[in-house]
């Protein structure tokens, strides 16, 4: 019984050790919908704030960009919470990053949801060079409906 | 019978002792081991609270620095995130480049491919712009334009690119200015991936 107990004991101390010394830790970072703005300064009254989410109250889509902090440059995987009510209230996004002289454009695949009703991830991929600035751009239909995004990498 | 007994009798409170003293190195290291793993689980706890707070820091100043120590190269951001650093334009577009050269053309996707983008671009490139060259291969299309103003690019890579109404279609792409303007012309190369698929420099994993 005590031999056993030795073993977990000594599987746990393994376990700890393993956490705190080798594998990298990921990190995160989120982003209030809030903080973005509309691609058009005209489109400013379409977006209705509720807790710093941002919902699209005009009759067509509008496109919504959110800037992230980058800790790190390189790959970044990306999680926009939306929510749409069904296809018509629909939100896409895609990253892109730009170099800090804003002469070169790194673009990801757009995402948009696939489930309506509740609030769902989006996920994206995104790349930011050294110095550079990393965006999320949302197309969001009437209704449509941005939370947050979360970052991680 | 009693003789038996008597056999019995001599060894066992040596055996008894024994087992005792066993029991007792056991529950002594037992202890030890159970202050090792507290200590572990404390160091690990510190460790995470030290990173987290080191990445919350601001960068001291660079001309707080000794000269000596400034000039040596900066450390790697995150040990944690050991690996190759990520690239800038031009390594972005030499891998691009070479990655594009070494593959041939894929005959079903990239005639087919080649053909879309060119109609679609023949509908968005701005008027003062032009199509300089158009060529897909398996995984991407390379494409090369001209334009007359910081604007005309502007405008061209919005609507190539991240209008999801004009867009080419929806693949992960990288374009950039291959020259400073001259005369306010500037040249600039894309490369698009296949639809719904990610450039392979934004793919690849950085750690």
């Amino acid at each position: 019984m005590h031999r056993s107990r030795t073993r977990r004991i000594l599987a746990a101390i393994t376990t700890v050790a393993t956490i705190a010394t080798a594998s990298p830790l990921a990190m995160a970072r989120s982003t209030s919908a809030f903080v973005g703005r509309p691609q058009n300064s005209s489109d400013a009254g379409c977006f209705w704030e509720w807790y710093g989410s941002l919902t699209n109250v005009c009759d067509t889509t509008k496109t919504l960009i959110v800037p992230l902090t980058v800790d790190v440059p390189g790959n970044h995987t990306i999680f926009v919470s939306a929510y749409g009510a069904g296809a018509a209230n629909n939100v896409g996004c895609a990253a892109f990053g730009v170099n800090k002289e804003v002469t070169a454009y790194w673009g990801g695949v757009a995402s948009y949801l696939s489930t309506f009703g509740a609030s769902v991830d989006i996920t994206l991929s995104g790349y930011v060079p050294p110095g550079g600035s990393l965006y999320v751009a949302c197309f969001t239909n009437p209704q449509g409906r941005i939370n947050m995004v979360n970052m991680m990498w | 019978m009693k003789a038996l007994h008597l056999l019995w009798a001599v060894p066992f409170p040596c055996l008894l002792a024994l087992h005792l003293i066993d029991r007792g190195r056991q529950e002594s290291e037992l202890a030890e081991l159970q202050g090792k793993l507290a200590a572990l689980s404390t160091s690990a706890r510190t460790l995470r609270t030290e990173l987290a707070a080191r990445r919350q820091m601001p960068q001291p100043a660079a001309a707080s620095a000794a000269p000596r120590i400034a000039e040596q190269p900066a450390p790697a951001e995150d040990p944690s995130h050991a690996g190759p650093p990520p690239l800038d334009v031009i390594e972005t577009r030499d891998q691009l480049e070479a990655s594009f050269l070494r593959q041939h053309g894929d005959v079903r996707w990239s005639g087919e491919a080649q053909r879309t983008a060119a109609t679609r671009l023949s509908a968005i490139l701005p008027e003062t712009s032009k199509l300089q060259s158009l060529e897909c291969r398996a995984s991407m299309c390379r494409i090369e334009t001209a334009h007359q103003g910081l604007e005309s690019y502007q405008l061209f890579v919005r609507n190539a690119f991240m209008n999801p109404e004009t867009k080419l279609w929806n693949g992960g792409f990288f374009t950039m200015q291959l020259d400073d303007p001259v005369n306010g012309k500037l040249v600039t190369v894309s490369y698009l991936a296949r639809d719904g698929e990610e450039l392979a420099i934004v793919a690849e994993p950085q750690r």
